[in-house]
């Protein structure tokens, strides 16, 4: 216990992945590779599109879709919450609202979805946003209800002005609790991305693994789910080092 | 020549909570407190002392009875009039120099005049090193100093103070307590100062408003002759304390208040024959 406790992270991680692929190599061994390819099988099909350029064009339509949803979530859920949260009363007459829509899955809106926007583009664009967005209101909405009254209380007594107090108060005050939404977002957006390719879309990652089904290239599906994860790491250690930033600067969460 | 700087008269607060049980935290107080002193409230927890300040201070109104501060109603905070809190209320996201200008800003002080302030109120309470911190980098007697530049730099003409040292330790609480002295001689600010510690009573007092609990009422004023140079070894520290110990014991049949008033019956419990006469405070 002590002993495996002292060898390093880094080694330790490494060590998994590598009894990862090894099991998946064994596993394998025991199908066909059309059906169950090897780790071996998934690098040469992942170098195959990676060299005639499908690869690029997948993933950065997929790129362009999930940042356009993204920010459009944020762009429109921070306000809302903040107005949401500032004002009890529309808080506790949109409430119900809220919680109704809060649950169900936005695969579930992709029949309306294509009826609305047909296939392209918008239905992924259109999920992605769905899974985006109650992530950021909710987390706005909470932010602004907890922040300290006392703040509320130096505010009134300094003669803030209202816009003041608010731009100057409850917006730094709430925004921990929105990058805290934010990251959420990011995590339930990107999953799902790939189920809004898969149903409605021509081109990007989704799609790319539906279509590799279509043509049983089962090394092409294991590459773009692969491919999914790895990106998805990415974004992710992008924003943690973004909140890392701002807790350097705001303190953390109480 | 004393003139009143702060009316509180016939002021109660009462509520009733959720079972239908009527509280009254505070009583038909008056209490005039005179320009340019230090008036302690002192009591134990529950006897409305924070409520009075909060009132006094605007953050609060009365249920009956009325407050005012030169002569004018008060019904809502004012920059002229500012409070500091035991938890300091400093914004964690605001550096310490951007704390002591939140007020200045909310005044539409120009930029230029603001910072020469600030920082000049910076080097008065010894943090101009520390200008550039954020509050959580700062122990508990610098957050409370940030937050008394940040009231000082407004130049407020009464400071209301809520506890504002009961979370610290001894040695940090000596040495603000002794800031504070220095600054009111300075600067001749009226102070408000809520503590349910005695001796920083008897230390900083002009007069000390000792309250009673259920209803919250002043019970007892001790006044002392004005001296801010005593320190605290000295005779007449002592004889403040014995001043102080004295009405507490008057107002609770004995002194320590909140303990065993109903665990065990006071051993000298006569009920003290001030209460009529302090009803009445100056």
């Amino acid at each position: 216990m002590t002993r495996i406790a002292k060898v390093p992270e880094r080694v330790l991680q490494a060590a998994t992945l590598l009894l990862f692929l090894l099991a998946w190599q064994l596993a394998s061994s025991a199908y066909p590779s059309d059906q169950f390819p090897s780790p071996l099988n998934v690098l040469l099909g992942f170098s195959e599109i990676a060299r005639n350029g499908v690869l690029i064009e997948h993933v950065s339509i997929s790129l362009f879709r999930f940042s356009l949803a993204y920010l459009l979530a944020a762009i429109l859920a921070i306000p809302l919450g903040l107005l949401l949260g500032g004002f009890k009363t529309l808080q506790r007459a949109s409430d119900p609202l809220v919680q109704l829509l809060r649950p169900i899955s936005p695969i579930a809106w992709f029949p309306l979805a294509v009826l609305w926007f047909g296939i392209g583009n918008l239905p992924a664009i259109f999920i992605i946003f769905l899974a985006s967005f109650f992530p950021v209101l909710l987390a706005a909405i909470t932010g602004v209800r907890h922040v300290d009254p006392l703040y509320l209380k130096v505010a009134a007594n300094f003669g803030a002005s209202r816009s003041e107090t608010f731009l100057k108060i409850i917006w730094p005050a709430a925004f921990p609790h929105i990058m805290v939404g934010l990251n959420i977002a990011l995590g339930t957006g990107w999953i799902h991305l790939v189920a809004g390719e898969m149903l409605g879309a021509q081109s990007g990652l989704g799609f790319m693994i539906v279509d590799a089904r279509n043509f049983l290239r089962t090394d092409l599906i294991i590459a773009g789910m692969l491919l999914v994860g790895l990106l998805g790491l990415l974004i992710n250690a992008a924003i943690r080092h973004l909140e890392q930033r701002v807790i350097e600067r705001w303190g953390a969460l109480p | 020549m004393t003139h009143t700087k702060i009316r509180v008269s016939g002021v109660s607060v009462s509520y009733q909570d959720r079972d239908g049980q009527q509280h009254v935290p505070l009583q038909l107080v008056n209490l005039s407190v005179r320009k340019g002193e230090l008036i302690c409230l002192l009591g134990p927890s529950g006897c409305g002392k924070t409520t009075l300040l909060n009132l006094m201070a605007g953050f609060q109104t009365p249920s009956s009875g009325s407050i005012e501060i030169d002569g004018v109603a008060v019904r809502k905070p004012n920059p002229r009039h500012v409070t500091l809190f035991q938890e300091y209320g400093l914004f964690p996201w605001r550096t310490v120099l951007d704390n002591v200008l939140f007020g200045l800003e909310a005044q539409k002080i120009a930029r230029d005049e603001a910072l020469r302030r600030a920082h000049a109120i910076l080097a008065t309470v010894g943090l101009t090193d520390s200008a550039r911190r954020f509050p959580r980098q700062l122990s508990g007697g610098m957050k409370q100093r940030v937050a008394l530049a940040r009231a000082l730099v407004v130049e407020p003409d009464v400071l209301f103070m809520d506890e504002p040292f009961a979370a610290l330790d001894t040695f940090t609480r000596h040495r603000l307590q002794d800031e504070i002295r220095t600054i009111r001689q300075r600067l001749g600010t009226t102070v408000v100062f809520v503590t349910h510690d005695f001796d920083e009573a008897a230390y900083l007092a002009d007069r000390v408003a000792v309250m009673s609990i259920n209803p919250g009422r002043i019970a007892e004023m001790v006044e002392f002759a004005p001296d801010t140079t005593f320190d605290r070894r000295s005779r007449i520290f002592e004889e403040r304390r014995i001043h102080v110990f004295t009405s507490v014991a008057n107002t609770f049949g004995h002194a320590e208040p909140t303990v065993c008033k109903t665990s065990s019956p006071p051993q000298n419990a006569s009920p003290k024959p001030a209460l009529e006469a302090s009803f009445t405070a100056s």
